[in-house]
């Protein structure tokens, strides 16, 4: 027993009945984390299923040599033959792969705890897992493009997003709306850049160029071109592998988890159109449940003849 | 064999396995897939000039990752008993079709080519992060950055161009076509122009970015393929 003196102190109490702190009962705060839905943002297009199909890839078939791409000849005179042209031909593959992830806890966990992180409640973050992988597999497939346009000896700057958007104008048939996703120490070495050009003498661009803006993906457009940053943008050999884009060029395909058969004993969750599944598994023995999301998902590219797509590849420092 | 002392002063002691017991820092960094490098031949871009640890400015090929995660750029999910190079096996033929230089993951560099310190192996390196191992190439050090949750990477850049000069003299990375280098040099040469034309900027500022421009365009101007003369180890610095 205690002894406490009157006055009763509050520091004296504290230590032998009381409590040094106490928690907000069932609330907690989850840390910050980049939330930026690449589906959402339009940045990615679904080509297919392949469920069903015998096959963990779509493919996509392309062509050229006719129609716009191909001129008629002037021929020379009222009877010369007209030479029969080639058409030619490609195929684009998107392949798709097993990405996953899965909480287990023990019983007393379940019974004991107050801040709502038990395996069924984290269940229902794993669609944002599975959002959160498809950007990363998005910037992962955009660091693959092969033609750099930007100077790779340099941090970014206005003069290489001048030069991106010529490379773009200059790719025939580009249809005028482009992307690029940059990693946000890009953003902010093309923002420094756009500083020391026209934005001091006109405030409304530099309101535009230079707010503060969300960790939500989409950052400002400039010169025509929407930039979004992430941080999942590689980086490699001290530099980032940022990359622009028409949309269409990265693309995805699913394995439909519709037709799986009965799973009724893991008491799944299912997105079919996102190929994921998410089961459940109790076991008594060990006091255990646990919780496994997988997703069939795959990212690729289609080849830069049908979509105009640069690597952005600067200085990281 | 000696009987085993009873007189417990005698015992050995080592040093404790601390496995598991004590955390070792791990960087900020989401985990990363493995990569191989890939020179892609005969595309914009893939071909460059640096200076750093060599003696004059030279054109050296760009090699970039290409990272080995199902789901990603073609490479898939293979069942446990494939062998794990299949993952990467349509990729990789696709690549090679298109005529890119790959290197193997197993490519061995020599410590001459190396940072000081770095162990000959394999270019590829691992690093622990909070989100699982962090690849890297073996001329980066991953390191915590200063500001921000995030960690970034530093670079040895005289020891990695001084590699990649080594790779186009041995043959690995074929010399491009000359239209590929004049593309370099049109580039740096329409950003002299783009700089110099920027006349919404302070005289003082243009002027300082028409200097580093013109620096640029004088290097490329001057850079030459790397040849059996290229330094193969850093050079030593005289006082």
């Amino acid at each position: 027993m205690a002894v406490l003196n009157s006055p009763l102190l509050a520091a004296d109490a504290e230590s032998s009945i009381g409590r040094s702190f106490q928690y907000l009962p069932g609330m907690i705060r989850q840390q910050l984390a980049e939330r930026f839905d690449v589906a959402a943002g339009g940045l990615i297009v679904s080509v297919g299923d392949v469920a069903g199909s015998g096959s963990d890839t779509v493919r996509t078939r392309r062509a050229t040599g006719y129609g716009w791409s191909k001129a008629m000849a002037s021929l020379a005179s009222e009877t010369q033959a007209i030479a029969a042209s080639p058409v030619t031909v490609g195929v684009d593959d998107i392949t798709i792969g097993r990405q996953g992830l899965a909480f287990s806890e023990s019983f007393q966990h379940a019974i004991q705890d107050d801040a709502m992180l038990k395996v069924d409640d984290l269940a229902g973050y794993m669609v944002d897992s599975y959002l959160a992988t498809l950007r990363s597999l998005l910037c992962t497939t955009g660091a693959t493009f092969a033609t750099n346009s930007a100077d790779p000896a340099a941090t970014l700057d206005v003069n290489d997003w001048i030069a991106l958007r010529a490379d773009f104008e200059e790719t025939a048939g580009f249809d005028g709306r482009a992307v690029a996703v940059l990693h946000p120490v890009q953003v902010a070495h093309l923002r420094s850049s756009i500083r020391s050009e026209t934005a001091l003498q006109y405030p409304e661009s530099f309101e535009l160029y230079q707010r503060m803006q969300a960790e939500a993906g989409f950052r400002f457009t400039f010169l025509g071109i929407d930039i979004y940053a992430s941080q999942d943008v590689s980086l490699s050999g001290g530099d980032y592998y940022g990359f622009a884009y028409q949309p269409g060029a990265i693309a995805y395909a699913v394995g439909s988890t519709a037709q799986m058969g009965d799973l009724s004993d893991a008491n799944p969750i299912l997105v079919p159109e996102w190929g994921i599944v998410v089961t459940r598994k109790t076991d008594g023995q060990s006091a255990t449940k646990r919780v496994d999301a997988n997703a069939f998902v795959g990212v690729g590219k289609l080849d830069p003849t049908l979509f105009a797509q640069f690597l952005i590849r600067s200085n990281a420092t | 064999m000696g009987i085993p002392s009873s007189d417990l002063t005698s015992v050995d002691s080592r040093p404790a396995s601390l496995g598991g017991l004590v955390d070792r820092p791990k960087l900020p960094l989401p985990g990363n897939s493995p990569f191989f490098l890939v020179h892609y031949a005969d595309v914009g871009g893939s071909w460059e000039v640096a200076e750093e640890g060599l003696d004059a400015p030279t054109f050296l090929p760009v090699l970039q990752p290409y990272p080995i995660r199902p789901g990603a750029a073609g490479v898939r999910t293979v069942s446990a008993d494939e062998p794990r190079s299949r993952m990467y096996a349509r990729p990789l033929a696709k690549l090679q079709e298109q005529g890119a230089v790959v290197l193997p993951l197993d490519f061995h560099v020599d410590a001459a080519h190396l940072p000081a310190g770095v162990a000959a192996g394999p270019y590829l390196r691992e690093t622990d992060a909070q989100g699982g191992p962090f690849y890297h190439t073996a001329w980066d050090t991953p390191r915590k950055a200063v500001r921000g949750n995030t960690a970034t990477v530093d670079c040895d850049r005289a020891a990695y161009n001084r590699w990649r000069a080594a790779l186009v003299t041995s043959g690995i990375v074929p010399e491009p076509r000359g239209a590929i280098l004049e593309d370099v040099r049109a580039r740096a040469l329409r950003r002299l122009d783009t700089v110099r034309s920027a006349t919404d900027i302070p005289t003082d500022m243009r002027e300082a970015k028409t200097a580093v421009a013109r620096s640029r365009v004088d290097a490329v101007a001057a850079a030459k393929l790397p040849t059996a003369t290229t330094p193969k180890t850093a050079k030593k610095v005289q006082a």
